[in-house]
């Protein structure tokens, strides 16, 4: 009994040992395919420096022999966990899911947790689903984890700005890989700057620049959908869709979420732009119980279940000049004391108010007559002054309230003056700057390294100005009025004075630019200009 | 350089307490007796009323003020925008205060895009 009970002990022993020696085995050779994977990507890296064509050859191997085999082992460390399980092959299941399973883990975990580098490199292992451009959709995924942040983190955009920059997209089109590789690897993608383009719209979000983010992913419109990967298009969708939530864009979020299948969302936001005739309450709720984010969602059903309210009524309208005026200076002290929830509308409403006032004949007749009791030449002459000081008090209000240049000209011939003033003064500053900067390099007057931080921070702050009130127009003006000379300071910092940190951030701004305002020539010579600063 | 804010804290009827009614020898008057409570240090002397709330009052602009009263020219522009009493309160003009916000404050971080 003992001599079975022994050989039986002996085999169940024997069984373990197999098994673990088993399990040692594959874990061996799938780290060695790990660090194999490694290598090949790190020298596939370098010869890419060297020969920007073999970016796609670089995917393509780690696709086809890397990724492949590890994926293979994955699926045999699954099956043996599950088959006879111990240890070693439990403690390498998570591993080999991560390896099967890149880009769910990338969404489940590091993008809640806002790891930006667990999330690239996930992406970037992510070659099927991204094959078109893994690095520009990695740089994407990594920005969407940048955002959840709670707090922004100019340093990891920075890096992720550098990884963008080298992406295959803003590599020449003349280094395209050539016939024998395309005989080699029978099919071989376009390479696409749609990856890259909802890349570094994510960038721009995760940087603050949500103007910037709205026009480079608008931009995907474009792009026919053969040649762009279907989860970024989603992804990107979804951004515009909340960006367009948030900002009372009901149209285009109705639009966005149609062509995504977002019904509720779509149905809610139809609801708030054409009104309760066009969408009832009835089908509002039936279309919110279908949908599944039933939670995350409640708040828009909500919103959009709320009677919209009606402008206030406006004031009984004056019964003399002199009321009017009284009711226009009332009307501008009130708006004086504080930011109103729409103050475009407030200001327009305000312009109207005055424009009626200082065009109003009897007005101008009493000031005609005052004028003469006081002795006045050409009293008359005064309510154009007061015209000039209106304007200045609007413009005050304007830049107080931030609003932009796309509200006023909206309004009548007193807030387009304005407007104009506002422009001119805007883009006068950051002309001076500029020319500043330019003269100081021509004269190579140096500065120490963080007050030539601080002179780019100030130059950016006025465009940021700029942008901020003219929006992506006047934005795309300013930025071909400083091109030049700014990327000569940021050469001469760079070639000349070692000041590489300071060069490398003026080259980031540029590139950034340069991509939400699609200047190619610009684009692609910051891009190389980032990738050069990297290296 | 102007200053905007300043045109009606600073208007001269205002600082002087009168109204724009006032003849020249209302506002001599009223600017000497100024000067001398306020270098009698005398507290009521020390403010004065605006549509933009209490501003401080000192001699410089009571000085400033009855110079731009003598001047005719100056004296019309700010007759304009005196208009409106020292004491008046929140104008009763439209307003858009109270009306439910543009968007959907929130939605970028309740659909996965926001901290």
């Amino acid at each position: 009994m003992g001599g079975g009970a022994s050989c039986h002990g002996v085999g169940a022993l024997t069984f373990s040992a197999m098994d673990a020696v088993m399990s040692l085995g594959v874990a061996a050779i799938f780290g060695s395919l790990l660090a194999l994977g490694v290598a090949v990507r790190s020298s596939a890296a370098a010869a890419v420096r060297m020969r920007p064509s073999l970016e796609l050859a670089r995917t393509l191997m780690f696709a086809l022999f890397v990724d492949g085999l590890v994926n293979f082992f994955a699926v045999i460390v699954i099956v043996m966990a599950l088959v006879s399980p111990s240890v070693v092959s439990l403690l390498l299941v998570p591993l080999a899911l991560v390896s099967l399973l890149p880009y769910p883990f990338a969404r489940i975990v590091a993008v809640p947790l806002g790891q930006a580098p667990l999330a690239w490199s996930l992406s970037l292992l992510s070659c099927w689903r991204f094959w078109e451009d893994r690095r520009g959709a990695a740089v994407g995924i990594a920005a969407w984890a940048l955002a959840r942040r709670a707090r922004p983190d100019p340093a990891r955009v920075a890096w992720l700005e550098q990884q963008l920059a080298a992406s295959s997209a803003f590599v020449e089109s003349d280094k395209a890989p050539g016939p024998w590789l395309r005989r080699l690897f029978f099919f071989v993608p376009e390479v696409t700057r749609a990856n890259a383009l909802f890349g570094g719209g994510l960038i721009a979000a995760a940087a603050g620049d949500l103007d910037g983010a709205r026009a480079i992913l608008a931009r995907l419109d474009r792009v026919p959908a053969t040649a762009f990967t279907a989860e970024a298009r989603r992804l990107a969708a979804s951004w515009r869709i909340a960006d367009a939530l948030e900002r009372g864009d009901w149209s285009l979020a109705s639009r966005l979420a149609a062509e995504t299948g977002q019904a509720f969302v779509a149905v809610a936001a139809r609801r708030m732009a054409d009104g309760p005739e066009a969408v009832g309450d009835d089908a509002l709720r039936a279309s919110w119980n279908a949908c599944r984010d039933r939670a995350r969602l409640a708040p828009l059903l909500e919103r959009a279940l709320t009677p919209q309210g009606l402008p206030s009524a406006p004031a009984p309208p004056p019964t003399s000049a002199s009321e009017a005026l009284r009711q226009a200076l009332a009307a501008h002290l009130t708006l004086s004391r504080g930011t109103p929830s729409r103050p475009g509308e407030a200001l327009r409403r305000l312009a109207a108010s005055w424009e009626a006032v200082l065009d109003d004949d009897e007005l101008r007749r009493g000031l005609a007559d005052r004028a003469q009791s006081l002795g006045v030449p050409g009293g008359v002459a005064v309510i154009e002054d007061v015209g000039v000081q209106v304007e200045q008090l609007l413009a005050e209000l304007a830049r107080r309230d931030g609003v932009p240049l796309d509200e006023l000209v909206s309004g009548g011939p007193l807030l387009r003056r304005v407007a104009r003033s506002l422009r001119d003064g805007l883009l006068a500053e950051l002309d001076g700057s500029v020319q500043a900067l330019g003269r100081r390099v021509e004269d190579d007057r140096r500065l120490p390294g963080e007050v030539e931080k601080r002179e780019l921070d100030v130059i950016i702050e006025q465009y940021r100005r700029v942008g901020d009130f003219g929006g992506i127009e006047l934005r795309r003006l300013a930025f071909s009025q400083m091109h030049a000379t700014v990327c000569s300071f940021g050469v001469w910092l760079w070639n000349e004075r070692r000041q590489r940190r300071v060069g490398n951030a003026v080259f980031r701004f540029l590139f950034r630019e340069a991509l939400v305002l699609e200047d190619e020539s610009a684009l692609m010579l910051q891009a190389g200009n980032v990738r050069a600063g990297a290296g | 350089m102007f200053d905007p804010s300043r045109l009606v804290a600073d208007n001269p009827f205002y600082v002087l307490g009168l109204t724009p009614s006032s003849d020249r020898a209302d506002v001599e008057r009223e600017g000497k007796k100024l000067l001398g409570m306020l270098e009698l240090g005398l507290g009521q002397a020390a403010t004065y009323p605006t549509p933009l709330g209490p501003q401080p009052r000192t001699p410089d602009k009571v000085r400033q003020a009855m110079a731009d009263l003598r001047d005719p020219q100056r004296r019309l522009l700010h007759e304009l925008w005196a208009r409106v009493p020292a004491e008046a309160q929140a104008s009763p003009g439209p307003t858009l205060e109270g009306e439910p916000p543009v968007g959907w404050a929130g939605a970028r971080r309740a659909m996965g895009w926001g901290p």
